[in-house]
């Protein structure tokens, strides 16, 4: 019993450590310069070809995308970094071994990318058919859809790569 | 990843997406109603802070449109003039939404994840929208009191609120609380509530 108590102690202080650095260094200067600023360019390229890919009108000019003359700047908070720190949080509070946590890295930058493009696709198409849907549509449901999203991918890394599976005795963890 | 895991993976995905769309749909319906009981239970909490003149107050839904937040007390000194209220409605009506998407993000991976048969899920359900229901009621009081304190009501200073959480530490804090509260908590609820009943992690194994 005091050894499930202490596992759960422990995920959830990693986790909760891994969310303050991660925070942290999101908001840091330099790191939103070099790293954000520059990651949030590709994301940006990244749905021009897809528009372009579907036989659109698109450019992209660094963090500004614009598809058939709608235009839509992408900003930190869009390019689904958040919900990656989210999901590495998660990754690293659950016991596993390192190699597997390598794992649910990759799946989890992979997985993500494809999920807040899938996100920003969405909201170009809300923006150019239904626009005065795009505020709710951008701060509510697209948000929810990426953080929602990612937990799901956790859950699979967690099945398939830290063998987690639902016991109907109830027990914690080991 | 290995051939057979795409498939597993694209159910879940599915499954956990079909989930947020039904409880997003199901949101945008229930949305008004949630808010009105949000605001009503935060001005229940109002004695529980307030200076003893200040009896409660109530959050009034208006048209389907408006939110107003309604000070009530006997010696009527303490009421807000109508530019007072939509400076404080305006303020609440913002962050009450944005306390909406997290009692999604817990409803969509409360019922879309797999794992307890249905009737431990309907409970962890309940369980978890309660605790988080009364967490977001416990902070529109503190953003009533922060905002109604500093911008307009000096004199509410005086609260319980204000001693535990400083006008100037919250001020410089908000994006952390909102983080936190929208982003974090839904997760870190259902996990604590809904992952404590899986086993047989791999720690060692390689």
């Amino acid at each position: 019993m005091l050894q499930s108590h202490r596992v759960t102690i422990k995920a959830v202080a990693v986790f909760f450590i891994t969310l303050l650095v991660s925070f942290w260094l999101l908001n840091n200067d330099w790191v939103m310069a070099h790293v954000l600023d520059p990651f949030t360019g590709i994301v940006a390229r990244v749905v021009t070809l897809v528009f372009r890919v579907a036989g659109q009108s698109a450019t992209a000019m660094g963090t500004s995308v614009t598809v058939n003359g709608t235009s839509l700047s992408i900003a930190q908070g869009c390019n689904g970094v958040e919900a990656l720190a989210l999901y590495l949080a998660a990754v690293f509070a659950l016991p596993a071994g390192w190699k597997r946590k390598l794992a649910g890295v990759g799946i989890g930058i992979a997985g993500i990318f494809v999920i807040n493009q899938i996100r920003v696709v969405g909201l170009f198409l809300v923006a150019m058919m239904r626009p005065e849907l795009l505020p709710n549509a951008h701060n509510y449901a697209g948000q929810t859809f990426v953080i929602v999203m990612g937990m799901a991918l956790w859950f699979f890394w967690a099945e398939k790569y830290a063998g987690f599976r639902y016991s109907k005795t109830g027990a914690a963890p080991r | 990843m290995p051939g057979s895991g795409i498939p597993r993976l694209a159910r879940l995905l599915g499954r956990v997406a079909l989930a947020y769309i039904v409880v997003f749909a199901l949101w945008l319906v229930a949305a008004g109603q949630y808010h009105l009981l949000l605001g009503k239970t935060a001005g229940t909490l109002i004695p529980v802070v307030a200076r003893s003149n200040v009896e409660r107050a109530w959050y009034e839904e208006d048209g389907g449109m408006r939110y107003r937040i309604k000070f009530e007390s006997r010696d009527a000194g303490i009421r807000l003039s109508p530019g007072q209220t939509v400076n404080a409605v305006m303020q609440v009506v913002v962050d009450i939404h944005q306390f909406g998407y997290p009692m999604v993000t817990f409803l969509a991976l409360a019922i879309g994840i797999p794992g307890p048969p249905p009737r431990k899920r309907i409970l962890l359900t309940i369980l978890g929208a309660a605790i988080l229901f009364g967490i977001y009621a416990l902070w529109v009081l503190i953003e009533v009191y922060q905002y109604l304190s500093v911008q307009e009501l000096p004199f509410l200073r005086h609260n319980l609120i204000a001693r535990l959480i400083s006008p100037h530490f919250y001020a410089a804090n908000r994006i952390g609380f909102y983080v936190f509260l929208g982003q974090v908590l839904p997760i870190a609820v259902w996990a604590l509530l809904f992952l404590r009943s899986f086993r047989g992690v791999r720690k060692h194994a390689e």
